[in-house]
This record gives C-alpha cells, sequence and structure tokens, in this order.
C-alpha cells in the first residue's frame, strides 16, 4: 500500500508537465529592454543651433595669458576650436537603480552633423526598470571628459612644450582629461563636508516631471548635456615628468553658471543636463511661427520661466578668500617658485584683512555662498528646446497629455558659452491632450 | 488537447504500479542504489549558452526522492530546488523547478556509482524588474556520481542541465538554460520492508 502512495507521487510532476497555456516569454524579456534611452550633446532637443566658431579664453589664464607668450611660438592649430569631444561614462543610474549598468566611451567630432550633436542623439544601452514606480533623477558616472587641441607651455620661458595628451579609453591620445577639475566648485571647496561631495560622479540630471514607467507603452529617455556651443579654455598649472612647471591650456564647459576665478583649481558644477520622457503611443509634433533665428522653448506648465534662467546678478560670485593656488609650488623653476611665495605673502595680508572686515558672525560669509550655490543650482535646463533658422519651427517628440508653457527667444543674444538670459512669451499654460498623439500640434500664441 | 496530453501520463505512469509492487519483495541487498533514497544537494548553478549572462551565477539548495523500479539499474525521483540570482543590472530570477526524472545507473563495478538522469516536470519562474512569474515546462538532462559512507549515507557530486521551454509561446524566441553543479548527500529508507 505505500509503494502504490509513492507511485502516485511522482505521478504528480509529470501532469504539472502540462501547463502554461497562458504564458508569457519571460526570457525575451529578459534578454532584451523595452525601455530605451538617447544621449545627446546640445541644449535643444531637436534642430540645434549650428556650432559657433568663437575660441572664448576664462580669466582664469593668469600665469601665462595669451598674449603673454611668444607669437612665434604659438602653433597654427592653438586659436581653434577642438574636433573631438571625448566622454567616458562608466553606467547611468535611475534613482539608485542601476540600470544602465554598462560603459560607454563616446569620442564625437564637434561638427553639425555627429548625430551627439545633430539632435538625433546615440543610444545607450539599458536595462528595463520597475514598473508602477516613480523616478525623478538620472545619475550619470562620468569617469572622463576631454577635448583635444590641449596645448602645454612652460612659464619659465614662455615657449611652447607640446600637445598635451592624456589617458583616455585605454589609449594616449590628443587632450586633456579635466575630469579631476569637475569634482567640486569653489562652494564645495570651502565646505568641511566637501569630501562627501562630488559634482561629477555622479551627475544628478533631473527629469523635468518624474518619470513613470508602465508596461502598457514604448519608453523613450533623452538626456541631453549642454556641451555644443557652451565651451572654453582654461588654464591650469602643473609639474610635467620632467619636474618643470607646466602650463595646460585646455577647453573645457563654460563657467557662465559657476564662475571660474584667477587661481582657480575646480572648475565643477559647469557640466549641465536634463532629462526628459516620452512614449510611443503618447508622442506628438510640435509647430509654429516665430521671428527667424529663434530658440522656441517649452517648459512644463507647473513651472515658471524664472527657473530656466539666471541673471548676471544670481551668477557674480560672493567674495571668497581662496589661497594663490598657482599650481604646484613651482617645481624646480626658480621664477614660480619665488612667484608661489609672493603670493602666498600677499594671501596672508587680503586674509587678514578679510577677516577683520567680517561682522562677529560667520554666518554672513557662509550664507552668502550657500545663497549663491542654491540659486545656481536651482537653473534648470528647458525639456524642448529648438532652433529655428527661417521663423518654423518643429519640435520633435513632444509627451501629449501634459501642458506646456512656450516661450521663444533670439539665437544671437546669447553667444559662445553663454545661455539664454530672457525669454518672450506670456506664459499661458497650453494643453496639448492625447487627441493629438500621432499627429501635429501648433502653437498659435506665446 | 491537454485533457488528452495528461490521461496519457496518468496512464503510462499507472502501468508501472502493479510491476513496482510484484518485483518489491525480490530487491534485498546491500547496493544502496536498490533502496529508496531521500537526500538534499547544495551548489552552485549559472544560467548558461543563450541565456547567459542575463543573471549571475547564483548558489542553490535542492531536495530529492527516489524510488526503484523492478530493475536494478533504474530508478525514479522526483526533485525540487531553489536557487535566486541577481546581476550588476536590474535583472533577477527566482527560480524552482520541480519535476521528476529516471536514473539508470552504469554497469560499472566499483563501490561508487555513475548515474545518468533524464527528466521532465515544470518550474516556477519569477523574474525582475519586470516583477512576473509563471510555471514554464522544462526538460532536464544530468549525471551524478556517489559512494557510500556509512550504512545510511551516501555523498556524491552531481551536474544537472535544466532548460526551461518557452519556445512554444508564440513570438518567443529564447529559453532558459540552467547547470547546476552540487554536492549529494543521501540517506537510504528502509520504511517498507
Amino acid at each position: 500500500m505505500k509503494r502504490i502512495s509513492i507511485y502516485s507521487l511522482f505521478l504528480l510532476i509529470p501532469a504539472l508537465f502540462f501547463c502554461g497555456c497562458d504564458n508569457e516569454a519571460l526570457f525575451d524579456q529578459l534578454k532584451g529592454s523595452k525601455l530605451k534611452m538617447v544621449v545627446k550633446g546640445t541644449y535643444e532637443s531637436n534642430s540645434p543651433k549650428p556650432w559657433l566658431s568663437t575660441v572664448l579664453d576664462d580669466d582664469n589664464m593668469t600665469v601665462l595669458p595669451p598674449s603673454g607668450i611668444d607669437s612665434s611660438a604659438i602653433p597654427s592649430g592653438y586659436d581653434s576650436l577642438p574636433t573631438v569631444c571625448k566622454l567616458d561614462i562608466a553606467e547611468i543610474k535611475i534613482g539608485d537603480e542601476r540600470f544602465a549598468n554598462y560603459r560607454e566611451v563616446y569620442q564625437r567630432s564637434m561638427t553639425d552633423t555627429d548625430p551627439f550633436f545633430d539632435g538625433t542623439g546615440l543610444d545607450y544601452r539599458c536595462d528595463d526598470v520597475r514598473y508602477k514606480r516613480s523616478y525623478s533623477t538620472l545619475n550619470m558616472y562620468m569617469r572622463k571628459n576631454a577635448f583635444d587641441n590641449a596645448h602645454s607651455f612652460l612659464p619659465s620661458t614662455g615657449l611652447y612644450d607640446s600637445l598635451v595628451k592624456s589617458l583616455f579609453n585605454e589609449v594616449y591620445s590628443a587632450g586633456y582629461d579635466f575630469i579631476l577639475h569637475e569634482v567640486w566648485s569653489m562652494y564645495d571647496y570651502l565646505r568641511e563636508e566637501r569630501s562627501d561631495l562630488n559634482r561629477i560622479y555622479p551627475l544628478s540630471i533631473s527629469f523635468d516631471t518624474p518619470f513613470y514607467y508602465t508596461d502598457d507603452d514604448d519608453y523613450t529617455l533623452e538626456v541631453r548635456l549642454v556641451v555644443k556651443n557652451y565651451i572654453k579654455r582654461y588654464e591650469t598649472i602643473t609639474t610635467n615628468s620632467d619636474d618643470a612647471t607646466v602650463s595646460y591650456h585646455y577647453f573645457g564647459f563654460s563657467d557662465w553658471a559657476r564662475d571660474v576665478l584667477p587661481g582657480d583649481t575646480y572648475t565643477g558644477g559647469n557640466l549641465m543636463g536634463v532629462a526628459r520622457w516620452y512614449s510611443k503611443k503618447k508622442a506628438t509634433t510640435v509647430k509654429g511661427s516665430v521671428p527667424a533665428g529663434s530658440i522656441v522653448i517649452a517648459i512644463p506648465a507647473e513651472n515658471t520661466i524664472d527657473e530656466y534662467i539666471l541673471s548676471s546678478t544670481d551668477r557674480e560670485r560672493p567674495a571668497d578668500m581662496f589661497s594663490p593656488r598657482s599650481g604646484s609650488s613651482g617645481g624646480s623653476d626658480i621664477i614660480p617658485a619665488m612667484e608661489y611665495l609672493v603670493d602666498q605673502e600677499k594671501y596672508k595680508g587680503d586674509y587678514s584683512q578679510y577677516y577683520t572686515s567680517l561682522t562677529t558672525d560667520f554666518s554672513v560669509y557662509s550664507d552668502t555662498w550657500t545663497n549663491y550655490n542654491t540659486k545656481i543650482n536651482s537653473l534648470k535646463i528647458p525639456p524642448l528646446a529648438v532652433y529655428t533658422a527661417d521663423g518654423n519651427f518643429v519640435m520633435e517628440n513632444v509627451q501629449s497629455g501634459r501642458s506646456y508653457k512656450f516661450f521663444y527667444t533670439s539665437a544671437s543674444s546669447y553667444g559662445m558659452g553663454e545661455l539664454p538670459s530672457s525669454f518672450t512669451g506670456s506664459g499661458t499654460e497650453q494643453l496639448i491632450s492625447t487627441d493629438y498623439a500621432g499627429g501635429t500640434y501648433t502653437v498659435t500664441s506665446f | 488537447m491537454r485533457f488528452f496530453r495528461v490521461l496519457t501520463a496518468f496512464v503510462i505512469f499507472g502501468l508501472l504500479v502493479p510491476a513496482g509492487v510484484l518485483s518489491a519483495r525480490s530487491r534485498e541487498g546491500s547496493d544502496p542504489f536498490v533502496l529508496p533514497q531521500a537526500g538534499l544537494w547544495f551548489g552552485p548553478v549559472s544560467t548558461v549558452a543563450d541565456s547567459w549572462g542575463v543573471v549571475d551565477p547564483a548558489l542553490a539548495i535542492g531536495g530529492y526522492f527516489r524510488y526503484n523500479f523492478p530493475s536494478t539499474s533504474l530508478k525514479m525521483g522526483i526533485e525540487t530546488s531553489y536557487e535566486k540570482h541577481t546581476s550588476k543590472g536590474m535583472n533577477k530570477i527566482m527560480f524552482v523547478p520541480v519535476y521528476s526524472n529516471f536514473l539508470y545507473k552504469l554497469p560499472i563495478r566499483s563501490i561508487m556509482s555513475f548515474q545518468l538522469k533524464a527528466g521532465a516536470g515544470a518550474g516556477y519562474i519569477a523574474i525582475w524588474p519586470e516583477d512576473k512569474s509563471q510555471w514554464d515546462p522544462l526538460f532536464t538532462l544530468g549525471g551524478e556520481f556517489s559512494f557510500p559512507a556509512g550504512t545510511v549515507a551516501n555523498m556524491g557530486l552531481r551536474v544537472d542541465y535544466i532548460m526551461l521551454y518557452e519556445k512554444f509561446i508564440s513570438g518567443a524566441k529564447h529559453n532558459g538554460h540552467f547547470v547546476n553543479v552540487g554536492v549529494n548527500l543521501n540517506f537510504n529508507i528502509s520504511l517498507f520492508d
């Protein structure tokens, strides 16, 4: 009898075999991903303003400003923009979740036709994220940022040294990797908790509205870094392998938002970005007419235009007491070394003067810095922006079922390394209903 | 269609019941293979082949029960195990196979017994980040060897390949493939004599 009961147990198992009539292909879903992510290097979401050719020199070039160099020593390619933008991204997280734990190395040519700079964007591999959860931030972990056309000079002689080469994608190639300068900004450097702060690992990019993922549609995340027409040349003093002081002139991101002053080592907080999402079924196109040569933007209706603008007063850096950070102690070159010692004496004098001018409460100094940092941090990049040469603009992949406010400004009102500081528009909320999905919505008034 | 498949399974295995009852008395002896055995195993498990890289390898634990056929070389067993895989990204798998298999002992004269296994059953698979779970049919092949450690216990090693069959679903392009390797410990049970 007991043996019969044993066999009947065995009978159950093959019966389970005959199941699965309503099943889904789970391994197909594990191996693939319905969610897509696209990375772009432009302020505009599509149709970006063409590259300007201005080479901007920052005022932090003091030890060896270009005017001080013997002109016969400057190579012919010095005064042109770089040609290659290099970004080495370790991974991108959504909130805290590792949905894009894949390294991407970008070496994009800085032309109007490269997909990174022409509004198309580059696909970034990602997994699916969990359904029915709300995500508000993307964290991009930058390993290296570099532009080519970086040059090094010898301050002791004022002569040209060589092209700067640094390690990128495991190869020594032309360009200076300035990622370590972007770790902090001046504000972070003054803080006691600076060891916990890192502005570039990760680079925190917010969605314009939180991303809520559901199974019913194919979603695309668009991440934009403001790189095109937003670069400037900086200087950094260091010693080379022969222990000689060298001055590197390298291209980095513009300090329009967070000013970099003479002597600053840290230029962080200047790589800005924005993220938005749209779905295949609900995406629509927005068209309209504005004066020729304009930039048209659309912001979420719940925000105001002031959140997308920084005035020149907002961007004015508070008085700070900075030590003379003329690079290293000068190395083996006697003149930079002696200059450094003189700068140290001046610093002592400046510091005493500054300290006595402070009120009894140090919080005035710290509050001014905190308010400055908060204001700059609050700058948002519009989720949708297009450039139009002839006045007829087309915004692509606009998520319908939401309300937006539309504004425009002249594209020539701001140049290389700047962002618009004013917009025209009444700020009327315009609802783009889902009836327009797959079609076109025309903006008739701003 | 489904009814006929279930009916066939019952008929085939139902015929083996009287055969087992009739031959029970003749199976006495010191060969542990002919005794009923219950055991546990523990070891690493990994997705392989087409499913490689979807998740990272993990540790699994399993249990089984085996009973003899009217033959000193053939046994039938039921097995189950549990494993949970994570990965460096978002993918996670929890997998509980439940299956029955035939074991054939290779006619090698040795204190160790070498067995080949083949079987079928069903597997409960739950995946993340999609948060979905279902039962899928599975097929398995494997091998193990074991040697007696004392009069009651046997120890050994096992290797199994499990294929989780999903291609019957319209539109599916992939099956799931797992391989596990484990250390076995089982006990001879003399309950029925």
